[in-house]
């Protein structure tokens, strides 16, 4: 998979560093048009029409699950989180009408950072369907941007939302690379 | 003065009435529940629906649900409403329902307030456990249609874990539907899907 080059800039990444290690209260980037155009079609086609299964309990979350892990080179990103990286595995998901993923204290504990890679062409926020993180008081918002690679810094406090996705979705699903790496 | 007999369609209930009901709820699936149509007299119904027009709604948005709420009646300076309120908290209606339900319930003690669910809005899965509940009730001042959306719908469930939504009910005018409170009672509103409003009064009796 190929990177936008701006993200490989030694500038770029020092200001994203800077950015990512002094924002205090949920630490988190959200990288535009990451991906070359070509490598993000490439992405798009293997990942928007694969088979999915439905996954449901219905006290914590609606989606379905791609088959299996997508490993992606995002050893760029090591400098900026403060780790070294290199191929992580990615697991794709898919959310549709009636679908949603609620706070709980299973998603708590799992310190370390998400990363997110979000596939969705055509998103409204008016379908639901927004992503959050929350930790205390703070809450961030992550609206669906294709082609958008989203990192947050998780503490033991942390936890992840999405809000149910209503019927003027119709048949628009949400496509989401999600990967999770553990602090060392 | 707000009796049972100013507001109910009965005013009292024969003991073998009681038992009717107290087994028709033990036997509802997949946990007991008990849905009482024409509850209140028409023109009682209607006056509580207009007076609770008149209340501030306020949208309540989080993970779990988005739906608009007024305040507990508790604190209304509507006087219908908190008539409502102490006639469903009073002896006289506290009694029989502890008969049908085997509950004790605390007197002069209730969460009520009215909600409002239109287009888009749900309360997803939850079982309603929480403080001293010992009974969820729900009075329609709405009806919708099964293509409107708003369903109450419940769960049947395996080790205490919600699984498949196993019956649905639509909403309906002057109905009053309740079930104990327990760590298999979970339900959900489903999404309303058109503009028709989905207006209630709901909350809990509470024990001791």
């Amino acid at each position: 998979m190929e990177i936008n080059p701006i993200y490989v800039k030694e500038e770029t990444i020092t200001k994203l560093k800077q950015l990512f290690q002094t924002d205090k209260d949920i630490p988190h980037l959200q990288l535009h048009q990451f991906f070359t155009p070509n490598s993000f079609q490439l992405l798009q086609k293997q990942f928007l029409n694969q088979k999915y299964s439905s996954h449901k309990k219905p006290l914590l979350f609606s989606y379905s699950i791609g088959k299996s892990p997508h490993l992606i080179d995002l050893s760029v990103l090591s400098s900026i989180i403060k780790q070294k990286i290199s191929q992580i595995p990615f697991k794709s998901y898919q959310f549709q009408h009636k679908e949603y993923i609620l706070r709980n204290d299973k998603t708590k504990k799992s310190v370390g950072i998400d990363l997110i890679i979000d596939l969705t062409p055509h998103w409204s926020d008016s379908y639901g369907g927004v992503l959050s993180y929350t930790q205390g008081k703070h809450t961030i918002i992550l609206p669906s941007h294709p082609n958008s690679l989203t990192l947050i810094k998780k503490n033991q406090h942390t936890q992840k939302y999405l809000t149910y996705i209503n019927h003027y979705a119709k048949k628009h699903k949400r496509t989401l690379l999600v990967a999770s790496i553990h602090r060392k | 003065m707000s009796t049972v007999s100013q507001w109910l369609n009965f005013s009292s209930l024969h003991p073998s009435i009681l038992k009717t009901l107290q087994i028709k709820l033990h036997k509802k699936k997949p946990f007991p529940h008990l849905i009482i149509p024409h509850f209140l007299p028409e023109e009682k119904a209607l006056s509580l629906l207009q007076a609770l027009t008149q209340e501030h709604f306020e949208l309540k948005e989080s993970d779990l649900f988005t739906l608009y709420q007024t305040k507990d009646f508790i604190s209304s300076k509507n006087k219908i409403l908190r008539q409502f309120r102490s006639m469903l908290c009073s002896t006289e209606f506290l009694s029989p329902l502890e008969a049908i339900t085997n509950l004790k319930l605390k007197i002069h003690t209730l969460d009520i307030a009215g909600t409002i669910y239109t287009d888009t809005n749900y309360l997803l899965p939850h079982d309603d456990q929480l403080d001293n509940r010992k009974i969820a009730f729900i009075y329609y001042l709405s009806t919708l249609k099964k293509s409107d959306g708003g369903a109450l719908a419940f769960y049947q469930s395996k080790n205490h874990e919600p699984t498949t939504i196993v019956k649905r009910t639509q909403p309906t005018f002057n109905t009053f539907l309740l079930f104990p409170v327990t760590s298999t009672s979970f339900h959900q509103v489903e999404e309303v899907l058109t503009n028709t409003q989905r207006i209630a009064i709901s909350g809990w009796f509470h024990g001791n």
